[in-house]
């Protein structure tokens, strides 16, 4: 499970990266470029990615033109790239399907969808990175799993008693 | 790198049919300087930098990206390699390392001629720009050392000598109605992470269920009367098509109706990004005691002991608030730590000037979380003392 799919993020926003990295750090290997050309500059440098996330509205070269680019490519024609943009209207959202691009999601957005968002376009792509990570089905989650004080406690409370360690429960 | 400044194309190919196609049509945009090998070509390279594509044949490509690797002043330029019908398909084969794209001569000559001339394009127009941002590529906040340690010593002790207080309030939340002593939402704090936040119960049981029923009594809701009208009405055009007489050009459609997509954003636009309720029905007798006083913010002083909050910082927002703040104005609000008090409530909430718009407390937010400091800290804790009895009733 030590090879997670690698994800490259385009954003010219430092804190929306900051969320995104923050909650799909646990499923991917992040690398963020803030401007078109570093993204360019970073697939052209032969570094391999399973997915590409990207705006839109990018300085200098656009999401589009990244999205051609690596369409055109014959290394990289095969890496997903899904669009997270602020554009809310659906002229923009069915011209960026046209031009190559493989999902669409809109800002503001749930970094939780976002992320299942990626997992299904990944199981689509046959990357091999992916199905080493991910071979089996992951299960719907609406929300992380977050330990509760209480059980924390109860097995902190246990550790001092040593007591027989509770049950968790399945 | 300037695009002024001649640049040369440099190949490195053993078929002299290719060479000649690729010098043919690359001369007319940039001088071409061809070696017969990676080695001849790497001590041409040591006198002369300012190459903006190379492209090599297959044979070759290993011995040319360990020269690029091996100089810091070519890294960028990209690395192109010929395919031709001798050659297996390329694509699976070859090491992915330093290399850009390939350049197959068994398709068509446009398709290649076009790959050479955008590589080139691509080149000086990256280069044109000094594009390599200053700012870190993405921003992750993390708490000082100093605020740590005074949230570690003010909420150790502050739970140490409240506890008979919180002793006194559990039981008596457990005797006025029924269900848990604590209550947990899952909160979106620092930089989007999920936690699960504590306060003393003061709503009556199963209580978010009831929340949808309410929606109209939101304090933040902006002129909802009218947008029901525009859905309802007949006519669900704009008025750029209503003006101009003729049909609506950007449809919507939804269960059993069409709407104009620029009236529907405009209309999303405004809906309140924030819920709170004038008199909440679902709170309890003593619940609203516990508000009034603040005492059910209490718990928290748990979140802040085990570090996923502060004591002064952004509120920690509920997901179906928090995903509506991920846009690019206002997502640097998650860059700041995430608190028990903040900017906002001293500011504005506490001198009971009606509610704040969503714009003024994002604004206040982001406020915080770029200029925050110890001295900043202290006011706001020193303000908060005096206003832990809330003037408004929400």
């Amino acid at each position: 499970m030590n090879t997670k799919p690698r994800l490259l993020i385009v954003d010219g926003n430092p804190y929306i990266a900051g969320i995104l990295v923050q909650n799909l750090k646990s499923d991917f290997n992040i690398s963020v470029a803030n401007t078109g050309p570093e993204a360019v500059r970073m697939l052209t440098q032969g570094n391999h990615y399973d997915c590409v996330l990207t705006e839109l509205n990018l300085p200098f070269f656009s999401g589009l033109e990244l999205t051609k680019f690596i369409r055109e490519n014959r290394f990289l024609r095969n890496t997903a790239v899904m669009v997270l943009s602020g554009a809310t209207d659906s002229d923009t959202r069915i011209n960026s399907l046209n031009s190559g691009v493989d999902d669409f999601a809109l800002k503001p957005f749930n970094p939780l969808e976002i992320r299942a968002k990626l997992h299904a376009l990944l199981r689509r792509s046959a990357s091999p990175a992916y199905e080493t990570a991910f071979s089996q089905p992951v299960p719907a989650r609406l929300l992380p799993d977050i330990k509760t004080f209480w059980q924390q406690k109860t097995r902190v409370l246990s550790l001092i008693r040593r007591s027989e360690p509770i049950k968790q429960s399945a | 790198m300037n695009s002024s400044t001649p640049s040369c194309l440099l190949l490195i190919e053993s078929d002299n049919v290719v060479a000649t196609q690729i010098t043919t049509l690359a001369e007319l945009r940039c001088p071409v300087v061809r070696w017969a090998n990676a080695t001849e070509a790497g001590q041409w390279l040591r006198d002369h930098a300012d190459v903006s594509l190379i492209v090599t044949d297959p044979h070759n490509a290993q011995p040319v990206t360990q020269l690029l690797m091996n100089n810091a002043g070519l890294q960028h330029v990209p690395v192109l390699i010929t395919q031709s019908q001798q050659t297996a398909d390329l694509a699976h084969a070859l090491p992915r390392q330093k290399i850009a794209d390939l350049l197959d001569f068994t398709e068509d000559p446009d398709s290649w001629q076009t790959k050479i001339n955008y590589y080139l394009d691509l080149n000086t127009h990256l280069s044109a720009e000094s594009y390599i941002s200053p700012t870190p590529a993405y921003f992750q906040f993390r708490l000082p050392w100093w605020k740590r340690g005074i949230d570690i010593a003010v909420s150790l002790s502050a739970l140490l000598v409240l506890s008979p207080l919180l002793l006194v309030v559990a039981v008596l939340i457990r005797l006025d109605s029924k269900g848990p002593i604590l209550y947990k939402s899952a909160r979106a704090g620092t930089n989007f992470r999920v936690f699960n936040m504590y306060k003393f119960r003061t709503m009556k049981a199963m209580a978010d269920r009831l929340i949808k029923d309410l929606k109209y009594h939101n304090i933040y809701a902006k002129s909802s009367e009218q947008s029901n009208i525009e859905v309802n009405g007949q006519d669900y055009r704009c008025e750029q098509c209503q003006l101009l007489q003729i049909s609506c050009r950007q449809p919507l459609v939804e269960e059993n109706q069409t709407v104009c997509e620029k009236k529907y954003l405009t209309d999303s636009e405004g809906a309140a990004k924030f819920m709170k309720f004038r008199n909440d029905p679902r709170i309890t007798r003593l619940g609203t005691f516990l508000r009034n006083s603040s005492i059910d913010e209490l718990p928290q002083l748990l979140n802040i002991l085990f570090g996923d909050m502060s004591l002064v910082g952004n509120r920690p927002l509920p997901l179906y608030e928090a995903e509506k703040l991920t846009t690019d104005a206002s997502a640097q609000r998650f860059a700041g730590p995430a608190g028990l008090t903040g900017l906002w409530q001293v500011k504005k909430r506490a001198k009971g000037e009606g509610p704040v718009t969503d714009s003024e407390r994002i604004a206040l937010d982001i406020e915080y979380a770029s200029t925050f400091s110890f001295k900043t800290d202290m006011y706001i804790i020193w303000q908060t003392l005096f206003s832990v009895w809330q003037k408004e009733n929400v």
